[in-house]
């Protein structure tokens, strides 16, 4: 009787530690997919990206619940946004509606330099400071805010909201980050921003230096 | 009389027999186009060796135009003349480009990459080329793969080395799991509890307690196998696994020559079939590894 309830405590205490497959496993997969698509994008490994962004397409049109696609075609969106490529989130303007969620909303918003509508309380917390003087309209503190995003990625999309109203210094911080974490397809499209922000002419043959030893296969 | 009207039978059947062949002639020439306007165009490449006069101009499959002439430049380079048919000119705009294929099997071939609508381009225009080597692309794609599967070998060794290690973590954990068994197995007041002797509840506690480091150990393992060896050995998987699709879909060309090839060509069929084994191995490998780098945290997109 003893060693009988010996084994079944045994087997209690360790299958309580055993692992568990979760129900919504397409979820995890998912968000996985993306992460693995960010770096591989803004690393500039192409192909994988793109088989990354369909698998996390793919696992999250598993369900009725939409906000994990939206939120993959915002990422998108706002990724693309980052390295300088033109892209109106369409995909997700399409299923917005649909979706009904004030985080992604505001965050669309937000991609959208729409500041009239823009409420920072629902963007997350990163972006808040930067957006509040978006939405006043005070550029100087935006810059200042800017440049205390510390996640490389989130730096790189309010430096292009930021538009022309970018300084130098802005510009070069971001770069040190971006370049840490060797996102060169964000090295890239910062160099330009930076030779195109440069008015010595040395300054602009360094950079243009820079991008030809980085883009030369 | 009778030899007369045979003279004149023979001479009928001999003229609608050549009426027919010239009518059957001209309507097959016109139907390949013979008689077409042609438009030609030409591009510009460092060397003929690929191309020959003939050689087929296609869209979507489809031949539209052919080579027709290869001239070495004074500079060294080489013009090459090509025509289009009329009713395919569409296809010729300033958006078109070439590319010249060479297929593992099967003749060499040029593909116009274009989408009409976008106007014509006028005739004598030059046209960008692109040259494609798909053997020497396979060859130079198994390379990183022969790579990568070096770069797995050395990640297995580091997973054993650590996991050998007298000092590593899952080394720990087991000692520590040896010692919580003695420990239940010799001390029976565990058991008084659970049979009701409430004296032995401090002696449960520290059994707890024990536990939690146990637990602890664990989480310290997986975290250590997680970041250091579990991730970058995923992304060496997903890198192979990216690249054998791809030498996938380079033999999904080849498929229709495999076959017409017959029982003969068995080598490239298995070939083929080892590939696609190969990427349902990386698939399945794949969602085991995102299986174990879960994180109850990431269930959400973290947006960027």
């Amino acid at each position: 009787m003893k060693k009988a309830l010996f084994w079944v405590l045994i087997l209690v205490v360790f299958g309580g530690c055993s692992f568990k497959t979760e129900p919504n496993l397409w979820q995890y997969k998912s968000a996985l997919a993306f992460e693995s698509y960010k770096n591989d994008f803004l690393r500039g490994e192409d192909a994988l990206a793109k088989s990354e962004y369909e698998r996390a397409l793919d696992l999250a049109k598993s369900s009725d619940d939409l906000r994990q696609l939206g939120a993959i075609y915002l990422g998108k969106c706002a990724l693309d946004l980052a390295v300088g490529i033109k892209n109106e989130c369409k995909e997700y303007a399409q299923i917005d509606e649909l979706i009904g969620c004030k985080k992604l909303h505001n965050y669309f918003l937000f991609l959208r330099n729409d500041t009239k509508a823009l409420q920072p309380a629902y963007l997350p917390s990163r972006y808040r400071r930067f957006a509040k003087a978006l939405v006043q309209g005070d550029y100087e503190a935006a810059k200042r805010a800017q440049i205390d995003i510390e996640d490389p990625a989130s730096a790189m999309i309010a430096l292009e909201l930021l538009r022309t109203h970018a300084s130098k210094r802005n510009i070069e911080v971001t770069l040190k980050k971006v370049s840490f974490y060797g996102y060169k397809k964000g090295v890239v499209h910062l160099l330009e921003k930076l030779k195109n922000k440069t008015n010595d002419i040395q300054e602009k043959k360094r950079l243009e230096k820079k991008i030809t030893i980085l883009t030369k296969e | 009389m009778q030899y007369s009207r045979m003279k004149t039978a023979v001479g009928i059947f001999v003229i609608v027999f050549f009426v027919s062949l010239i009518g059957a002639t001209y309507l097959l020439l016109d139907a390949k186009g013979f008689f077409q306007k042609r438009y030609s165009y030409y591009f510009i490449t460092d060397t003929a060796s690929s191309f020959t006069i003939g050689m087929p101009v296609k869209f979507s499959g489809f031949a539209i135009g052919s080579i027709d002439k290869i001239e070495l430049l004074d500079d060294g380079h080489v013009k090459t003349i090509f025509s289009i048919t009329e009713q395919n000119r569409k296809w010729i705009n300033k958006y078109t480009y070439l590319l010249l294929k060479k297929p593992l099997l099967g003749s060499p071939h040029i593909e116009v990459l274009a989408s009409s609508g976008n106007g014509f381009l006028k005739p004598g225009s030059k046209l960008p080329i692109i040259i494609t080597d798909d053997i020497n692309d396979l060859v130079t794609k198994f390379e990183p793969v022969v790579d990568k599967l070096l770069n797995i070998i050395k990640n297995i060794e580091t997973i054993t080395n650590n996991m050998a290690s007298e000092d590593s973590p899952l080394n720990k954990t087991m000692r520590n799991i040896e010692t919580f068994s003695d420990k239940l197995a010799n001390d029976d007041s565990l058991l008084t509890t659970v049979t009701g002797d409430k004296k032995a509840a401090k002696n449960v506690l520290a059994s707890l307690e024990k536990i939690d480091s146990i637990l602890q150990d664990i989480s310290k393992t997986t975290k250590t196998l997680q970041g250091d060896l579990v991730r970058p050995t995923s992304q060496t998987i997903k890198e192979l696994h990216a690249i054998l699709v791809d030498v996938h879909e380079k033999f999904k060309t080849l498929q229709p020559l495999v076959k017409s090839l017959g029982e003969s060509d068995k080598s490239v069929k298995k070939l083929q079939q080892s590939v696609q084994a190969t990427i349902e191995k990386t698939d399945k490998l794949m969602e085991k590894i995102d299986s174990i780098l879960i994180d109850e945290k990431n269930k959400e997109v973290q947006l960027p």
